[in-house]
């Protein structure tokens, strides 16, 4: 087995380090300079079994090529057209999108019968979970596959809908949503509703959650959850969050979001 | 401060394991034949206040009162504007009254402060059905059911990816089962209620799960 990874960024690099810690043959490819070199280390940690390269390789033969290009339709649209061209018939392809619509991401590809959905967990060496999303077109020996690779390398995948959030960001839309629902109207602080979801065992409250997670992040699934469920009420983007973003105050990588931290 | 806390079995016994711990209250079960003495007690806890009459209503009483307002606000559980000042809300349901903090609502700040200064680990939260966390959890879990319905999932799948991909604490059923699935249904009623079945739809699972798992007196 050998995999091929388009994207050098979190996931991707992830993503990497879990099948080379598996002794899986991993390329990583990445054509921006500066994601490679932050990717360099794990090259030195992995001898042999991880590569990066900047340009793709000209015969696609891996086992499995997943991409984990940033969570943009038309930039993956672009990806997998782009690897077309090289694809052996028997390899899988699998996009590691949180909430984009796989069958949306596969309309028009000549090999969307091994295109599929693996939603990975940030950080994907120590969250267990894997969302594995087929679609209409996906073989039955695809989803095998997949499940059977993923076991191999210590993951508990499920298979999820190809809904809009599949499922962990479709159930977990309720507590961002609702919280901001309540701050925005002034009733009470985020730092006590952070209290009180902690009180109750909750690892982050919602509003460091999402600090954490990157509000704008946040905010996007949302939105796309929204607008891929046709615009139910209770998912209903806040505004609050809206202007964080449109603010810059995106969470703690900028120091600033609904908390402040020292940079 | 002397304390009673009122309500059924299964309430007194959960409230007994968390807040209830520390308060070291005189309990009652409700209803029961033999009235206690009102008006030894300077705090009564009403564990059920939002799901039946309260006695304290009835009876003479100089105590101050603690009402459980989680599916109906306190506002619409007085009988007089006069009780503003002698009572808060808190979320007294199961789990939610085992945790080290106390979620309260008042409709004085003559009421919070009383109370405040006797239990300093409770937090002021709106006077809005479900409270906060009661609301937010209820939503996620009804959330879950809805889904499981749209597409056909077990129950048991969605718990494997709740635990495993947002590391919650509980499962989606453990959840439902420590609270009570009837909780959960009569709190997402109540804010159907308030807000309309177009934000707050429910999940038909739900009202199965609440029938199916009667949590009598819980």
């Amino acid at each position: 087995m050998k995999v091929l990874i388009l994207g050098a960024g979190t996931m991707g690099r992830g993503i990497a380090e879990l099948f080379a810690a598996h002794a899986i043959p991993v390329e990583l490819y990445d054509p921006n300079e500066a994601a490679r070199l932050r990717v360099q280390e794990l090259s030195e940690k992995y001898p042999n079994i991880l590569q990066i390269h900047s340009t793709l390789p000209r015969t696609i033969d891996h086992t499995v090529v997943i991409e984990a290009v940033p969570e943009d339709f038309d930039l993956k649209r672009q990806v997998f057209g782009g690897i077309e061209a090289y694809l052996s018939p028997e390899v899988i392809v699998a996009t590691n999108t949180s909430a984009l619509s796989v069958h949306g991401l596969s309309q028009g590809l000549s090999y969307k019968g091994r295109f599929i959905g693996w939603h990975f967990f940030n950080p994907p060496t120590r969250l267990p979970l894997v969302e594995v999303i087929p679609t209409q077109h996906t073989a039955s020996q695809v989803v095998e596959q997949s499940l059977a690779i993923l076991r191999s390398v210590g993951k508990v995948p499920v298979i999820a809908p190809d809904l809009p959030g599949f499922i962990v960001n479709r159930v977990a839309r309720p507590y961002y949503v609702e919280a901001l629902r309540l701050v925005e109207r002034g009733d009470v602080s985020p730092e006590v509703v952070d209290q009180l979801m902690e009180g109750l065992g909750f690892r982050m409250g919602p509003f460091r959650l999402m600090d954490l997670i990157g509000i704008d992040v946040n905010h996007a699934v949302t939105q796309r959850v929204w607008e891929g469920l046709f615009y139910p009420g209770r998912f209903r983007p806040s505004w609050l969050q809206a202007q964080k973003v449109a603010a810059g105050h995106l969470g703690r990588k900028v120091g600033q979001g609904f908390y402040s931290y020292e940079k | 401060m002397k304390t009673l806390v009122i309500g059924s079995e299964s309430r007194l016994h959960a409230f007994m394991e968390g807040v209830g711990a520390r308060w070291q209250p005189d309990l009652w079960l409700y209803p029961s034949s033999i009235a206690p003495g009102w008006n030894y007690y300077d705090i009564i806890v009403d564990l059920e206040a939002d799901e039946r009459p309260s006695p304290a209503f009835s009876v003479l009483s100089k105590a101050f009162w603690v009402f459980s307002a989680v599916k109906k606000p306190l506002r619409l559980l007085l009988p007089h504007p006069s009780w503003k000042g002698r009572c808060v809300g808190a979320n007294l349901l199961p789990l939610f009254c085992q945790r080290e903090v106390l979620e309260v609502s008042a409709l004085s700040e003559e009421a919070w402060q009383y109370f405040h200064s006797w239990e300093p680990k409770s937090l002021r939260v709106p006077d809005v059905v479900g409270l906060v966390s009661a609301r937010i959890l209820a939503l996620i879990l009804n959330e879950a059911l809805l889904l499981m319905g749209e597409a056909a999932l077990s129950l048991e799948t969605i718990d494997t990816a709740v635990k495993l991909g947002l590391n919650y604490p509980r499962t989606i059923s453990e959840w439902g089962a420590g609270v009570g699935w009837r909780h959960i249904l009569e709190i997402l009623e109540a804010l159907q209620e308030d807000y309309g079945a177009a934000t707050y739809p429910i999940a038909p699972y739900l009202r199965t799960l609440a029938l199916s798992h009667p949590t009598f007196g819980i």
